[in-house]
């Protein structure tokens, strides 16, 4: 057996069992034996010591009478005849009382020395030695008796010595200890069976069950010990059984329920796998309907912006040439029509955006009260039209500047502005501007618009900020509107983190609000210059209360004491009375009703109070310009209402600053006037690959008064920019070598923060998301360049941008106290194509429908795409519509690699759209323009 | 202890003797007649009380306080001989119950006449006669021995016709076998007798008794009281088929057929009787010792039984030796 398996055959339960049942039996066996035979030798030697004192005293009561009588046969005889009774004896010797030895046995010389010796128990031999004493009977009746006295202790007659061999004791003691070994061997061999026999009947039934267990974990579940044991080891074995049942019977509950298990997510697997494909077919479905509905939606504006713009464009050419007065009405409701279609077209396009959720946020600061006044001023015209009376108040505390999206946040004011005015037919709409340091996360902003009109029906309150939805269809009818203002505000200011709501009470008029976070904002509304000395008096005359509080705040955060009134006699009334109240009045605040707007009765005023008062006066009123005797007055000023404030406060800084200086003049805002020619002086970079387009916008901008450099790429670009500061550069986006967004991301590594605002000029309307903070292009000029796109960027960019460097943040607006508003032409659209580059535009056509031919021959994909897009741009500037959807159909097969069949009718189509433009040069090429 | 105890009993001996010794000598005339009897014994053994006993009632039976003043001095243990007082003077006469007492008293001075009682007749003639003192030394005896022909009339009546006897001797007692003829003529036996000295087999002295007796008589000898000799000598006489006659109770237990004693009461009233006759006649009288007058006989069924013979009964066998004269000493 090898060490190893010794040692497992050791440790098993067998050995255990072994080694139990047989060391305790072996030690005991050897205890018991070596004491029995022990105590054996010890009996034996100790019977022998026994028997020779026995066989000594018998030897001495035997040989008594020998002694007595001398009788030396006799004693022979006697120890003859003990020697032959007792084997073991080696010699007898009989001494006398002198102890002479008188007899010996076996017969010997009487003079040779026993051959034992008494007491030498360590010797073979043992010698015994008795006193043969002189016994008898009492004879004297009393010891007084004793004749002679005492009587001497007599000797005794003799001794007897015997030899006695322990050579057979000590045989049978070898005898004993032989017989001892043997027996406790096969006690031995016995209690090794035994405990074998015991160990196999513990070990056989626990290696059973052992191997079923292994046989068990091994996954055997049908493993069973075939014969139970007897008692607990049996019991062990059943209870293995049952459990191995039990695991058995569980094992294939489980595997059922597994199966069925498996079978039910197989069928669901099956099920969900079938649903996946249907969704996601479904979803192919829905992305191909949505990128159809983009794409849809992109050629819907373009083919709808396209034919509109020439519409309007049409009509204002129109509209100007005619003089007959019925003519001129049926055109301007075209226009009308129109600028409505155009701004559904707008909107709906704005609300896809925003529930597609592609629509993203400025995050840049910008002059918040300023820009509500400026949407006030828009709207201001239009509630005169209708005599209400239009009131901004702008809350102490409001910020300066809030950091967001200008131009959405103008949307919705302008829309629940132009909501307010369109539903009011008398009364006054008030628009506040308030700042909660508490609301939202770092403070809010609240606007709110309350008019006076009818309010909102009741049955239109749930379903109001609903897209199409409009509080009452006669009102649709009567006011026009597509429904989708109130809808994408609420979107707008959803996604601005802030809230919108409003109360309303039939008869009474409504308040549409809402609130947005002032994050970002500044910590609060810059202290407006001081411009008169502290305390001077000015005397307000407004008939409507909101807008004499208003003007009362306004001209109080000036500097000034003021007095105001309802009444004009009131006011005439004081100046008759200088000094009177108050003291000298500094200032005169004429803001007229509408019965005192006209001309005459504006000069009568103005005659009564110059009588009594020739110090500076400023008239409010609807007029744009102030009529010939007050225009003539250095003393007095005009402004329309409502007045901004910034307006408001230059106005009476200049009135203040013609005065004798008899008042402190406090110094006045730097460049505020002096900027004036900052419009003219403003340079601006347009780069462009295609020269008509060059050419184009080089007009237009001429027309606005505009300084324009031009580039024809983006490396030149580049290094214009190095050498000249533009106030704004205009990006085409398609451009060879470098496109647009490559050529505004270098220039703005190369200037950084004194990058000027980039404007990209393309026909790709979904480009708008693109633009913005984060991205290459901070706006978007959509082609074909429409006056009010142009003028909206030029108003964000360029004369904004001009009041944003201004300390004071209020810079100098188109449109307010001097008017600085492009020419008329600007606003009849920029797709008319002027008549000295009708004849290059229609080379520059035929050139580049040449080349896209033998492009497209040549089976050149990426310069028949890249050329069919400069004849899309160039179409899209000059409003060649249908040419332009021939070119970027083109190009989209060109890219595609599909449908190339189509190639040679549109490239046939483009070639009779070239020779209609250049057979009509008065009219606007394609048939988009045409088809209305 | 022992020494304590030995010095405390000679004080309270000598003051006895002081005492007794004023008592007389301040006594009145008619008591000055009295003679004064001192009477010492071994009070621990119970011999010498059974002897006072007999002396007792003796003295009553004789009434010797009449004219005796007999004083017994009580001795304590063995050691009351060699340790017995002096002798003191105005005493008239000494007893002295046994051996030791009487080795005691015959060196004592002054020396009143002394009569030593239940002694051995070897030993008194030993301790008299040892040296010339002594020897002038009035003394006299009652002794242990009974008279050596009772035993053999003793014989004659256990074995009727008997004719032959023999007699075991010491050396030193070879003086007594002029006696023993004496009795065996008287009697007219054959007498055996048979000298042991220093050297003599006693087992083949024996052999030769026997096969020449028909009876033994074994007489207080030292050799016969020997345990292992009168162990043989009983054995070789049961083999021999010889009666064996012996001298004391125990002898007739041991194994001989009949034994003729003394009780050592009788020896005390014989003593108190020799008193009486000392007061009566003076010392002359009791001068010559004497063996003991009463005597008891004891027999052996088993051994007679043994040896074919049918013992009469005690009281037949004692009026055979009275019938045969030798009742008295």
């Amino acid at each position: 057996m090898s060490r190893g398996r010794l040692s497992a055959w050791l440790s098993g339960v067998e050995a255990r069992v072994l080694l139990v049942a047989t060391v305790p039996v072996l030690t005991l066996s050897l205890t018991l034996g070596l004491h029995l035979f022990s105590e054996r030798l010890e009996s034996q030697r100790l019977a022998l010591i026994e028997r020779g004192r026995i066989i000594g005293l018998n030897l001495s009561l035997a040989t008594e009478f020998g002694l007595f009588s001398g009788d030396v046969e006799r004693l022979g005889q006697v120890l003859a005849h003990t020697a032959v009774a007792n084997p073991d004896i080696t010699e007898i010797l009989v001494y006398g009382p002198r102890r002479e030895i008188l007899v010996r046995h076996p017969a010997g010389p009487l003079e040779a020395a026993p051959t034992c010796r008494v007491g030498s128990r360590g010797s073979e031999t043992l010698g015994f030695e008795m006193p043969v004493a002189r016994s008898g009977p009492r004879v004297l009746d009393f010891d007084e008796a004793m004749p002679g006295g005492a009587v001497a202790e007599q000797p005794p007659l003799g001794w007897v010595r015997v030899c006695l061999s322990s050579a057979a004791s000590l045989a049978r003691a070898r005898e004993t200890l032989g017989r001892s070994l043997v027996l406790t061997l096969v006690a031995l061999a016995g209690s090794i069976l035994l405990a074998l026999l015991i160990g196999r009947a513990i070990t056989r039934p626990v290696l059973r069950l052992l191997g079923a267990v292994n046989r068990l974990r091994r996954g055997d579940m049908s493993v069973r010990v075939a014969r139970p044991a007897a008692g607990e080891l049996g019991e062990l074995e059943q209870g293995f059984n049952a459990m191995a049942a039990a695991i058995d019977e569980s094992q294939a509950e489980l595997k059922r329920r597994v199966a069925e298990a498996t079978e039910a997510l197989r069928r669901s697997i099956a099920k969900l796998q079938r649903r996946n494909r249907e969704l996601s077919a479904a979803q192919r479905e829905a992305l191909a309907a949505g990128q159809a509905k983009q794409e849809f939606l992109a050629r819907m504006s373009h083919e709808i912006r396209t034919p509109l713009n020439a519409i309007i464009g049409h009509s204002r050419l129109l509209e100007g040439e005619t003089s007959d007065s019925r003519n001129h009405e049926h055109i301007r409701t075209i226009n009308l029509a129109s600028n409505q279609l155009l701004a559904v077209i707008d909107s709906i396009l704005q609300l896809t955006r925003l529930e597609s959720g592609t629509l993203e946020l400025e995050k840049v600061p910008f002059d918040l009260p300023g820009c509500v006044e400026d949407l006030v001023a828009m709207v201001g015209p239009q509630a005169q039209e209708k005599g209400i009376e239009l009131v901004c108040h702008i809350h102490a505390g409001v910020p300066a500047r809030l950091r967001g999206d200008q131009a959405r946040f103008s949307q919705v004011v302008l829309n629940l502005l132009n909501n307010a005015v369109k539903f009011t037919e008398e009364g006054q709409v008030l628009v506040e501007v308030s700042f909660d340091p508490t609301g939202l996360a770092d403070g809010s902003v609240t606007v709110s618009v309350t008019d006076s009109g009818p309010g909102v029906p009741e049955h239109a309150r749930d379903r109001l900020f609903l897209p199409f939805t409009q509080a009452d269809r006669s009102v649709s009818r009567r006011h026009g509107g597509s429904g989708l203002g109130l809808a994408i505000a609420r979107r707008l200011i959803d996604l601005m983190g802030g809230s919108m709501g409003y109360e309303s009470a039939m008869g009474s008029g409504s308040r549409f609000w809402f609130e947005i976070p002032a994050d970002g904002s500044d910590p609060g509304q810059a202290a407006p210059p001081v411009v008169a000395v502290r305390g001077s008096l000015a005397l307000v005359y407004e008939p409507s209360q909101l807008t004499r509080e208003s003007l009362r705040a306004s001209l109080a955060r000036l500097g000034f004491e003021v007095l105001s009134t309802a009444r004009l006699e009131s006011l005439f009334a004081r100046l008759s009375r200088p000094g009177e109240g108050g003291g000298e009045v500094s200032l005169v605040v004429l803001s007229l009703g509408r019965q005192e707007q006209g001309a005459e009765a504006a000069s009568e005023i103005h005659r009564r109070l110059r009588r009594l008062f020739t110090g500076p006066a400023l008239f409010l009123a609807a007029l744009d310009r102030a009529p010939p005797p007050i225009a003539g007055d250095a003393s007095t000023d005009w402004l329309s209402k409502p007045a901004r404030r910034s307006a408001l406060r230059e106005s009476v800084a200049r009135l203040l600053r013609r005065q004798p200086a008899e008042t402190e003049m406090l110094p006045l805002l730097p460049r505020q006037l002096g900027d004036g020619g900052d419009v003219e002086t403003a340079r601006v970079l347009y780069v462009e690959d295609n020269p008509f387009n060059r050419r184009l916008f080089g007009l237009l901008m001429e027309r606005h008064g505009i300084a324009t450099d031009l580039a024809v790429s983006g490396a030149q670009a580049l290094e214009m920019i190095a050498s000249t500061a533009y106030r704004v550069v205009f990006m085409d986006f398609h451009m060879p070598e470098m496109d647009g967004a490559e050529t505004a991301w270098q220039m703005r590594r190369r200037l950084g923060d004194a990058c000027p605002p980039i404007v990209v000029v393309t026909a790709d309307v979904f480009l708008e998301d693109k633009v913005g903070r984060g991205s290459a292009f901070d706006d978007q000029l959509l082609k074909p360049i429409s006056d009010s796109g142009l003028e909206r960027v030029l108003k964000r960019w360029l004369w904004s941008a001009r009041q944003g460097r201004s300390d004071d943040g209020h810079g100098l607006e188109p449109g307010s106290g001097v008017d600085r508003r492009p020419p008329r032409q600007a606003e009849e659209g920029g797709s008319r194509i002027p008549d000295d580059l009708r004849a290059e535009l229609g080379e520059e056509v035929g050139r580049l429908h040449r080349s896209i031919d033998e492009a497209v021959a040549r089976k050149d994909q990426e310069a028949a795409a890249d050329l069919a897009h400069q004849l899309q741009g160039l179409a899209g500037v000059y409003g060649l519509g249908s040419l332009g959807a021939d070119a970027a159909r083109v190009a989209e097969i060109v890219r595609s690699g599909r449908d190339e069949a189509e190639l040679p009718t549109l490239l046939a189509r483009m070639r009779e759209s070239l020779g209609a433009l250049r057979a009509e040069p008065d009219v606007r090429a394609g048939r988009g323009g045409s088809s209305g | 202890m022992r020494i304590g105890k030995a010095v405390e009993l000679r004080l309270g001996t000598l003051l006895l003797l002081a005492l007794a010794g004023v008592a007389w000598a301040g006594s009145p005339a008619d008591v000055a007649a009295q003679r004064r009897v001192l009477i010492y014994f071994d009070a621990g053994s119970r011999v010498h009380r059974d002897f006072m006993d007999g002396f007792r009632a003796g003295s009553a039976d004789a009434r010797l306080g009449a004219d005796l003043a007999v004083r017994e001095v009580a001795l304590d243990g063995p050691a009351a001989a060699s340790e017995a007082p002096a002798g003191e003077g105005g005493v008239d006469l000494v007893v002295a119950v046994g051996s030791r007492i009487t080795q005691r008293l015959l060196d004592d001075a002054p020396a009143p006449p002394l009569l030593s009682a239940m002694v051995p007749r070897s030993s008194y003639r030993e301790l008299v006669g040892r040296d010339e003192p002594r020897r002038a030394r009035k003394s006299t005896a009652v002794f242990l021995d009974q008279p050596i022909g009772r035993q053999f009339a003793l014989a004659g009546a256990v074995k009727p016709g008997l004719s032959a006897v023999g007699v075991l001797l010491s050396h030193a007692n070879r003086h007594q076998w002029s006696l023993l003829e004496g009795v065996a003529r008287r009697r007219g036996l054959t007498l055996n007798v048979e000298v042991v000295g220093e050297g003599t087999q006693i087992a083949a002295a024996i052999e030769r008794l026997l096969a020449e007796s028909e009876a033994l008589i074994a007489i207080p000898d030292p050799v016969v009281v020997d345990p292992a000799n009168a162990k043989w000598l009983l054995y070789m006489a049961y083999q021999r088929r010889v009666a064996v006659v012996g001298f004391s109770e125990s002898f007739a237990k041991a194994g001989a057929v009949a034994s003729v004693f003394s009780k050592p009461a009788q020896i005390g009233g014989q003593t108190a009787e020799r008193l009486r006759l000392w007061a009566d006649r003076g010392w002359e009288a009791i001068a010559g010792p004497v063996a003991p007058r009463p005597f008891e006989v004891a027999t052996n069924e088993s051994a007679a039984r043994a040896l074919g013979l049918e013992l009469p009964s005690r009281d037949q066998l004692r009026a055979a030796i009275a019938a045969a004269g030798e009742a008295s000493p």
